[in-house]
């Protein structure tokens, strides 16, 4: 139907001046390859922006073990690389091939054998190696998790993409900047705040049931990884506050000892910072930790309702 | 061709002569000059195979050509070590408006249910019915508008959709309240379908 495609596109050629480029579809084509290419490849040529996807691992090289033995167990990881020495390159997939029996058992020991051995160039936090501190959060195979806690799939055939969190800035390789995540930690005050002194003068009690309510709220080690598996958190994520530091706000205004419940709650009482959430419970299906913020987030916003 | 459409571009698809080429590829068909695709993948497999690559048959795509809303690039709001800005509290806009949307879709499940329930068709749980309707769809569109049209990237089309959602609540409550005083009204409509 090639008369209709040309009619079409000389009918959309009278209104491209007034059309918004946002809204001016391409044409599908079965057969013309390069008409499908994207705009945005001339554009990159004139300008190249390096926020885009990254360049798929069919097209960059594989590293590969120095010295195989034969029976290794080769397994291959593509790992998300973007330099900023280079700021103007797109982020790339390199590959690595890996032998299992000479790693260890979980994702950050295949990370810390790559920098060890193949590649030192590639960047990533760690910290504890057992899953507490929060710091080797990252993308793989899809899924949200702590690299230290993820164990690598013994299959050889299947082979794993490790990429930073999502919907994050980049700072380097695997490393998200974390910065208005902390920034939205701290402004829902994560610490006591109470007027009058304890009745007693001394510690500021509560009871063993009070302090049972805290419990799958205190252990929240700030990784981030829920946060950044929620789409609501992806698109509005100056204003919403996601669900890791509602999960530390409900922590605060769950705690019987603390005496400004109801600020609090006015600090969440706008349509962004709390009400972004609709239950999308991607957060409680990635926490590593087996946290549950989105009974966090319900239970606030219960405590906010009616009232 | 993208540079039919923007007129822009047609002078750097000029640049190279093979762009240019495929520029006028729909015109002069020169795709259908070359065997199609289509009959190329009817050939035996060492012909296929001679064949060079950008002729073979193209994954049919329907992608975006351009993005969306492109990431800019990093700002922070004052510096590394201050809070996130905290809203003043908007009650309307919060709790209440949460309360109330849930109120909705309570009381929107019996009314729903209740009349194919019951067999019997009321009017007046009809019109309420309906109300509740229009007031739910708009709510839930809001939601959608305030989710996915940022304020601070567009603003005039996040306006523009609100306004369009308005007019379009408007629209329905008229078209029902026709609908219920002049024919039958939704639930009977629903029953005659369903038996039709």
């Amino acid at each position: 139907m090639a008369s209709t495609r040309a009619l079409c596109r000389l009918a959309t050629s009278r209104t491209a001046a007034v059309r918004p480029a946002v809204f001016a579809r391409g044409f599908a084509s079965v057969s013309d390859t390069k008409a499908r290419d994207p705009i945005s490849k001339a554009g990159e040529a004139l300008a190249p922006d390096a926020s885009r996807a990254p360049i798929p691992e069919s097209k960059t090289s594989t590293v590969k073990e120095a010295a195989p033995t034969k029976d290794a167990k080769m397994k291959t990881f593509h790992i998300y690389r973007w330099n900023p020495d280079e700021p103007t390159s797109k982020p790339k997939m390199q590959s690595y091939e890996l032998d299992l029996n000479k790693t260890g058992p979980m994702m950050l020991d295949a990370l810390i054998r790559i920098k060890n051995e193949i590649d030192p160039t590639l960047t990533f936090r760690r910290s504890c190696r057992e899953g507490i501190c929060g710091s080797c959060a990252m993308n793989i195979d899809g899924v949200n998790t702590l690299a230290c806690l993820c164990r690598i799939p013994t299959e050889e055939k299947k082979e794993s993409r490790i990429y930073p969190l999502p919907h994050m800035y980049i700072v380097k390789d695997l490393v998200p900047d974390m910065t208005i995540f902390y920034k939205q930690y701290r402004s829902v005050k994560p610490y006591l705040q109470r007027s009058t002194p304890a009745p007693d003068g001394r510690e500021y009690r509560q009871t063993k049931e009070d302090r049972k309510k805290l419990d799958g709220l205190y252990e929240c080690i700030l990784c981030a990884c829920c946060s950044t598996s929620c789409p609501s958190y992806w698109w509005n994520q100056e204003e919403y506050l996601g669900p890791a530091v509602l999960l530390q706000s409900y922590r605060w205004i769950a705690d019987s000892r603390d005496e400004k419940r109801a600020e609090r709650q006015d600090a969440l009482n706008n349509s962004m910072s709390l009400y972004r959430c609709h239950t999308i419970l991607n957060c409680s299906r990635t926490c590593p930790k087996g946290l549950n913020p989105a009974l966090a987030i319900a239970e606030i916003k219960k405590s906010m309702a009616f009232t | 061709m993208a540079s039919v459409m923007r007129p822009g571009l047609l002078r750097q698809s000029f640049a190279s002569p093979a762009a240019s080429q495929r520029v006028f590829s729909t015109f002069t068909s020169s795709a259908a000059r070359q065997s199609s695709p289509l009959i190329q993948q009817l050939r035996p497999a060492f012909a296929r195979d001679a064949v060079p690559k950008a002729t073979r048959i193209a994954a049919f795509h329907a992608t975006q050509r351009q993005q969306i809303l492109p990431p800019l690039p990093q700002k922070i709001e004052g510096s590394v070590n201050t809070a996130v800005p905290v809203p003043n509290p908007d009650y309307s806009h919060g709790s209440y408006h949460w309360s109330f949307e849930r109120l909705l879709a309570a009381g929107l499940v019996p009314l729903t249910v209740a009349p194919f329930a019951a067999g019997t068709l009321n009017p007046l749980t009809d019109s309420i019915l309906c109300a509740l309707l229009v007031l739910h769809s708009h709510i839930g569109f809001e939601s959608c508008i305030i989710d996915y049209f940022p304020e601070k990237r567009i603003p005039k089309l996040r306006v523009a959709a609100h306004w369009a959602l308005r007019i379009a609540t408007v629209g329905l409550g008229v078209a029902l309240y026709s609908f219920e005083t002049n024919d039958v009204g939704i639930t009977e409509l629903v029953a005659r379908l369903w038996h039709a």
